[in-house]
């Protein structure tokens, strides 16, 4: 007898968001009662309103009542629908990432939110994501990990990896995203005004008026309040990736990454080794002057959500970096590059900072002659726009000194950089989906070209490495290059 | 490396001369009042034509070759920049066939190979060849997964 498990008791709540349209029939109720300008009306038909709600959570019931999962034979089979019932099988083998996510408030109720993602279906949605008991999400996972293991009553030997706080406090330095902050703090004073009161948000408001004008040492005050929201919002970012990234662990066997971190909300992934799709060793400017590096796993269900994690290694020095992914992952070795660009593509890798420092100097100089009032907030928001400039300026110097191609074994490793990040991709030849050589009329005095891989984990990634080779670069990917591009 | 059929120029050339129709209309319809305007537009857009028809087919049709190279199927194009794109078999996805009414007239068809987030067409394949390499790069895929 196949004993057929439902989701948890809280999906039910988790479900009701789908039937909240059906409030606005009370809603209307009461607003005619309102134009009609009878109470005792209104609370005459409050028995409507009442069945509406019980209708709402009937609905939820029944949805959480018509959904089965289990794991039978080396299938996940999962039921759903009442009126139109529908069973899928997700093989145990095709699952590529089962993660288990439990937030803080889900965590009393030992309640988890369960994902698996296989190749097939949805960029945006996993394939099976359902919220499950915590003692069921450990068995479904360990169902996942035994699988495809010969020795699956024994489980495999596995290797272990816990970064320290600092370079937790690196990786998180480092991602952090101003934007992000700020959007999360502005949602959360406008929903504390929708909650307590526009008062209370007017309130917070005010007081960061007031604040930026001591803050502003000088400047002006609309420029010292972006620079001080800017500040705030990666605060904001810093401590919330901070939070996400704690008590971070990866265990590694030779069939499975099992990744584990989170304070509050604690989140667990099992990614299939044999299917990640490429590992991403990621610098910025600032990380490369400190000799630090951080590394990305892409893989089919690992980083799919905006708050999902996606690294492997938080931060690391240079140095130490090979031990560590060979700790971790064996196979995926770094090698010294063996094509690089030629000095004639110099101008190929800074034009772009050269435009954009370009224009926002002609730009500069238009607005002080335009508007001469306003020449303090001009000078300083073109200096501060000049620093990310000169930053990508610099960024795109260091990346023509280490950007080039190398393989080793059957993975190559593809160094480049893409905005403000330099990236040296590792990647196993079954994993690349296309190669492209592209050659412009310029380039091909020089028999150069540029390397466009396109690799598929989460989603289509393009790899872009300039002015290499053609010949070598045909040797390199087994490539039959016609003449008139070598030549 | 192999090369489409010689005719996919005539088929370029063709409809080349079906689009000189719009800009030949929009001149005249446009421009009738302005005579200088209408001559100069009409010499700008029969040079134009005549870049395309002389020099442009032919090169794109030089450039164009397709083959199986080390398991990787690949597609060499392009006029201004010139391109060489690979799907490794075991990553292609599907192999589709599509015609055109005039690709039809002469016996030609397009033969379209989708890897992951990517595609290489092939133009002017007689149809029957095309099928059969097409059951061969779906053929090839199954090995290489295996």
């Amino acid at each position: 007898m196949i004993q057929r498990k439902h989701p948890h008791p809280i999906y039910i709540v988790q479900s009701l968001s789908r039937y909240i349209l059906l409030l606005l029939l009370p809603l209307a109720r009461g607003a005619i009662a309102a134009f009609q300008g009878s109470v005792t009306q209104w609370l005459a038909g409050a028995w409507f309103d009442l069945s509406v709600l019980f209708l709402i959570f009937l609905l939820g019931f029944l949805r959480w009542l018509s959904i089965t999962y289990t794991q039978q034979g080396d299938c996940l089979w999962v039921r759903k629908g009442l009126l139109i019932p529908s069973q899928t099988a997700i093989p145990l083998e095709k699952i590529i990432t089962f993660s288990a996510v439990s937030p803080l408030v889900l965590r009393p109720l030992r309640a988890v939110e369960l994902r698996a993602d296989t190749p097939a279906g949805s960029f945006q949605k996993a394939d099976f994501s359902l919220t499950v008991w915590a003692h069921q999400a450990k068995q479904l996972l360990e169902a996942g990990a035994r699988e495809g293991d010969p020795l699956s009553q024994k489980p495999a030997e596995e290797r272990t990896y816990q970064p320290g706080i600092l370079a937790i406090a690196v990786l998180s330095v480092f991602t952090s995203n101003s934007l992000a902050g700020v959007l999360l703090s502005a949602t959360f004073v406008n929903q504390l005004g929708q909650i307590a009161g526009t008062t209370l948000s007017s309130h917070l408001y005010g007081a960061f008026e007031h604040i930026i004008r001591i803050l502003a040492f000088g400047v002006p005050p609309a420029a010292a309040a972006v620079a001080w929201l800017l500040f705030g919002g990666w605060l904001v970012a810093f401590i919330s990736n901070l939070l996400r990234h704690l008590r971070f662990t990866v265990k590694s066997s030779p069939q499975f990454l099992k990744i584990y971190s989170g304070l509050f909300t604690t989140r667990q992934y099992q990614i299939r080794v044999s299917s990640i799709g490429y590992l991403d060793i990621r610098q910025s400017l600032g990380t490369k002057i400190l000799g630090v590096a951080s590394v990305f796993v892409h893989s089919i269900g690992y980083g799919k959500n905006r708050e999902d994690l996606s690294v492997l290694i938080p931060a690391s020095s240079v140095g130490t970096l090979p031990n560590r992914l060979a700790l971790l992952l064996p196979s995926y070795q770094v090698s010294s590059r063996q094509l690089t660009p030629n000095l004639g593509a110099l101008l190929r890798f800074l034009g772009e900072p050269l435009w954009v420092l370009g224009g926002l100097t002609a730009a500069v100089g238009l607005l002080l002659w335009l508007v001469p009032g306003l020449s303090q907030l001009i000078w300083w928001v073109g200096l501060m726009a000049a620093i990310p400039a000169l930053w990508f300026l610099v960024i795109r110097i260091v990346d023509f000194a280490t950007s080039g191609v190398s393989k080793k074994g059957s993975y190559y490793t593809l160094r480049y950089s893409s905005g403000f990040y330099l990236h040296t991709v590792v990647i196993p030849r079954e994993k690349i989906a296309a190669i492209q050589l592209r050659q412009s009329v310029f380039q091909r005095r020089d028999r150069r070209c540029d390397l466009i891989v396109s690799s598929y984990a989460e989603t289509l990634k393009l790899h872009r490495c300039k002015n290499l080779p053609v010949a070598q670069l045909a040797l390199l990917f087994s490539l039959e290059v016609p003449k008139d591009m070598k030549q | 490396m192999k090369k489409p059929q010689r005719e996919l120029v005539l088929i370029w050339r063709i409809r080349l001369l079906a689009l000189t129709l719009i800009p030949s209309f929009l001149t005249s319809f446009l421009l009738w009042d302005y005579p200088f305007f209408w001559r100069l537009a009409t010499v700008g857009w029969c040079l134009g034509a005549a870049f395309f028809f002389f020099w442009y087919c032919p090169k794109r049709y030089d450039r164009l070759e397709y083959g199986i190279h080390q398991n990787i199927f690949q597609v060499t194009d392009g006029v201004f920049w010139h391109n060489l794109k690979g799907i490794p078999l075991g990553n292609i996805q599907s192999v589709s066939l599509s015609t055109t009414w005039l690709l039809s007239c002469f016996g030609l068809t397009t033969l379209k190979v989708r890897g992951a987030g990517s595609l290489l067409a092939v133009p002017g394949l007689p149809k029957e060849y095309a099928r059969r390499l097409q059951s061969f790069l779906l053929e090839s895929r199954g090995g290489q997964n295996q």
